[in-house]
């Protein structure tokens, strides 16, 4: 084992390279214990790479990261392992292993359903990411993300909410947090899901580590929800990868005015699955009967029935109809404010509302 | 011989009686000034002189020693320009006045013998009362300053001529001025008032919340929503001002020379100083401190307009100010302490270029800038602001609403009233006037919850993952809006009111 957390760490050559050499070696031990001249000889890498390989042959960093993992309770899995998900080794460059915190059996679980989207979502989206990750994980299904801000981040909460069965995939070595934001769901991630890397412990944040990571997400998923993106966005590139891999793309329509919606609306355009409901993507993979009772329960009548007060069901039907802020139903309503906040409070009691900085989301 | 003067010098914003000895002996012609003088006052060597041979009277060509009496406190500005050319005319036995030992008089002299307007004449002329002066004699420049005080014979001066005759027992003109009747006079117009500002309805009722309970405020929204006007009609839904607080705030401005046109302020004050302000300008300071914008903002607006672009160490030392109601500044040549009770109202965009979640432009910004820029204002500072609301840019219809909003008048109406009971109710603790200042200890006395709304409250604390600081600020808040309801208990529907303020936002 210690050869293969030898080989993840950072020895000068990139994980395509890394690949092409555990293909003319077999295992990791032997590309280790290969002299110089059997490099050459391959006619692979180049004298540069070749010098920093030999310079990084020592297990002092390995040993290092093994006691460390040993502390920290962090698990490591090779490509060889019974328990690596075969979906992987089926990507291109697949990763040599994977570092993991939390519950590794998740791994193994039958649905995974990969879910990103704008890391500046509008609170919309995010709600909706939220709702979807909540519902769909109550469902059975595995979310998996990438611990970034917006969507990444409410899919995974939506998950931890929950059940908590939820693998977030990290573009960080697995010892650190980026964003530090979140570092709290990190920690109840690392409680009830899962955390995965395939950087070596210690990796800073750096800017090609993402669209490296995001193959992952895509692989390890059978289908990949694009809540929110906007043209040229990370999400679309991760939607791309799913599609290479021969995953199944799900796509939330947006508002067409709303440039965070762009991306995914364009998804569905070019031949994505359009997705109103969980109904949509869970059909795909089981029958579950009682979904559709579930869909039916959060229609838009069967929410209004679910508040008592007459101005409570004004309020909500005009939240429905897309009106935002509070001044807004004061103004159609012609209620006092005094009276609207109130009602807004009581809605927000009943988890239907919620008040994001001025701006009123439905959390249905 | 010798003579002897009053004049007035300041120590923070309250004047100190500063006795000018003045002797004139044979000797060589010089002229020395001691007393912890600083470059103004010992300038003044040269315009005496100057102002003495232009107004037609005699120099005496003798020693002259002029001292500043306390010795010890250091003495700045031009005001002792008046009374060492009187000194040195009485000293040289060129003048024979009367009643002197009952006369304060400060004033700048120009080199033709006119009398120019000083800084500070509002608390001079206090300072003379209350020391039980009978008359004093200010620059005609500052009358309208000056002849607010009664009790102590106000005379305008314009020139050293004029000030010669009149101490010689010449008849003079005293000037007073009503000061109720000024501050009728100059009610202020240019104030925006709260009917001209069409929707924002809940921003509105915000500040309503917040001049009641004397709660400080934070806005956030786009640009180009209005919080500025709704800082600025702020101003209007406060309580008027009482004689003793306008001439509080007028002292500030005098020393500052800051009064507008020469009158005492009538209307609260309103500051909203740029945010690229440094520390010693908002808190005041220099090497004579001078009062900073906290203190300039006392018992009125303190507005900072795009909060988070503030130097962080900026925003730091407010905490003092808002936590005691007072600064102390020292420097080397002074310990002074301005008072400095002001309402925080805060504005900030939701990021540097402020178009974050906005469905229609495209945020600029990256995640590290937004992070950053809203972390700005955690921890402390965030603490001592209890009502948060967003002002999200009014649509097209608001703007075409037919028909007026509440005024001003209406609001401050409530406002009063909810004040009056607040006064009641503290009537017994010391030290304490308002809703905001509750702390925990207080709030298990004054903001007691029944069942009902324990139960509710227990609900919404555990389903908005609130802090118990989150919760004690709703339940202020919540006693807040049950005062304006004129109620004796807090019931749930303040308490619903309340949370939709609250500051804590994921």
């Amino acid at each position: 084992m210690e050869y293969w957390i030898w080989m993840m760490s950072p020895i000068g050559i990139s994980v395509k390279y890394k690949n092409l050499l555990l293909n003319c070696f077999e295992s990791p031990k032997e590309v280790y214990e290969a002299s110089e001249q059997d490099y050459r000889s391959l006619n692979l890498l180049t004298d540069k790479q070749i010098r920093t390989l030999c310079q990084n042959k020592n297990m002092d960093l390995t040993h290092q990261a093994m006691a460390y993992m040993e502390e920290k309770n962090i698990g490591f899995i090779n490509r060889e392992d019974k328990a690596f998900p075969s979906m992987l080794l089926d990507i291109f460059d697949p990763p040599i292993g994977l570092f993991l915190r939390g519950d590794s059996e998740l791994l193994q679980r039958p649905i995974k359903l990969g879910m990103v989207g704008s890391r500046k979502a509008s609170p919309q989206g995010m709600a909706s990411a939220y709702r979807f990750a909540k519902e769909l994980s109550s469902h059975g299904m595995t979310i998996v993300s990438g611990l970034a801000d917006g969507i990444d981040g409410q899919s995974h909460w939506g998950s931890v909410d929950s059940i908590g069965s939820t693998i977030a995939v990290i573009g960080t070595g697995i010892d650190r947090c980026y964003p530090n934001k979140n570092k709290k769901l990190f920690l109840e991630i690392v409680e009830k899901g899962l955390v995965v890397s395939e950087f070596f412990l210690g990796q800073k944040p750096l800017p090609y580590h993402f669209p490296q990571r995001n193959r992952i997400i895509s692989g390890l998923s059978d289908g990949l929800l694009v809540v929110e993106a906007r043209q040229k966005s990370g999400a679309l590139i991760t939607a791309g990868m799913a599609l290479e891999q021969g995953k199944t793309v799900y796509a939330l329509p947006g508002d067409v005015r709303r440039f965070q919606s762009e991306g995914s609306n364009q998804l569905i355009k070019d031949g994505a699955k359009l997705v109103t409901s969980i109904k949509d993507i869970l059909e795909d993979y089981v029958y579950t009967p009682e979904t559709k009772q579930h869909t039916e329960t959060t229609s838009n009548t069967a929410l209004l029935d679910m508040v008592d007060s007459e101005l409570e069901k004004k309020c909500l039907k005009f939240i429905l109809e897309g009106y935002q802020s509070a001044d807004d139903l004061v103004f159609i309503t012609g209620e006092s404010i005094r009276d609207i906040n109130t009602t807004l409070s009581l809605l927000e009691i009943k988890d239907l509302v919620i008040n994001h900085n001025g701006t009123l989301i439905l959390k249905k | 011989m010798l003579a002897q003067i009053y004049s007035c010098g300041l120590n923070g914003v309250d004047g100190v009686v500063v006795t000018v000895e003045i002797d004139v002996t044979s000797g060589n012609p010089n002229f020395f000034l001691v007393g912890l003088p600083d470059m103004g006052v010992k300038e003044s060597k040269e315009r005496v002189y100057s102002a003495i041979n232009n107004a037609s009277f005699p120099y005496p060509m003798k020693r002259i020693t002029v001292n500043l009496a306390p010795a010890n406190l250091k003495k700045e500005g031009t005001a002792y320009d008046l009374p060492i050319a009187v000194g040195i005319l009485i000293a040289s036995e060129n003048m024979y006045p009367t009643n002197l030992e009952k006369t304060m008089m400060v004033g700048e002299l120009s080199l033709n013998g006119d009398v120019k307007g000083i800084n500070g004449i509002l608390p001079m002329v206090l300072a003379a009362k209350d020391q039980g002066f009978d008359r004093i004699l200010i620059p005609d420049a500052n009358k309208k300053e000056g002849g607010v005080v009664s009790g102590i014979e106000v005379i305008p001066v314009a020139n050293l001529v004029e000030v010669v005759e009149l101490l010689q027992g010449n008849p003079y003109e005293t000037y007073t001025l009503d000061p109720q009747e000024q501050m009728n006079a100059q009610k202020d117009t240019s104030r925006v008032d709260f009917s001209e500002i069409k929707g924002q309805d809940n921003a509105k009722r915000a500040l309503e919340i917040a001049a009641a309970g004397s709660h400080n405020l934070l806005m956030h929204g786009p640009p180009g929503s209005g919080k500025t006007m709704l800082a600025k009609a702020f101003a209007s839904i406060l309580p008027d001002m009482t004689l003793d607080e306008v001439l509080e705030v007028s002292k500030i401005y005098s020393i500052s020379g800051l009064l507008p046109d020469g009158h005492i302020m009538s209307g609260r004050p309103f500051r909203s100083p740029h945010h690229t302000i440094s520390n010693v300008s908002l808190i005041g300071g220099g090497q004579y401190p001078k009062p900073g914008e906290v203190s300039l903002a006392h018992l009125g607006v303190l507005y900072l307009d795009e909060l988070p672009e503030f130097q962080r160490s900026a925003l730091e030392v407010l905490r003092q100010p808002m936590e005691d109601g007072s600064v102390t500044i020292s420097r080397v040549h002074a310990t002074v302490t301005f008072p400095a009770s002001f309402s925080l109202i805060a504005s900030m965009n939701p990021c540097p270029c402020g178009y974050h979640q906005d469905p229609h432009h495209e945020c600029t910004c990256t995640q590290k800038d937004i992070q950053r820029y809203q972390s700005k204002i955690s921890g402390p500072l965030m603490d001592r602001i209890d009502i948060r609301v967003g002002v999200p840019a009014t649509t097209y219809h608001e703007l075409e609403r037919s028909g007026e909003g509440e005024s001003s008048e209406r609001v401050k109406k409530r406002v009063n009233q909810a004040r009056q009971i607040q006064n009641r109710r503290f009537a017994k603790e010391k030290g304490l006037y308002f809703n905001s200042q509750l702390t925990p200890k207080h709030l298990k006395k004054y903001c007691v919850l029944g069942k009902n709304e324990k139960t509710m409250m227990e609900t919404y604390y555990n389903k908005m993952k609130l802090s118990a600081r989150g919760y004690h600020r709703i339940l202020k808040l919540s006693r807040t809006i049950a005062d304006l309801d004129g109620s004796e208990k807090i019931e749930t529907k303040h308490l619903l009111e309340a949370v939709q303020y609250r500051t804590e936002i994921d």
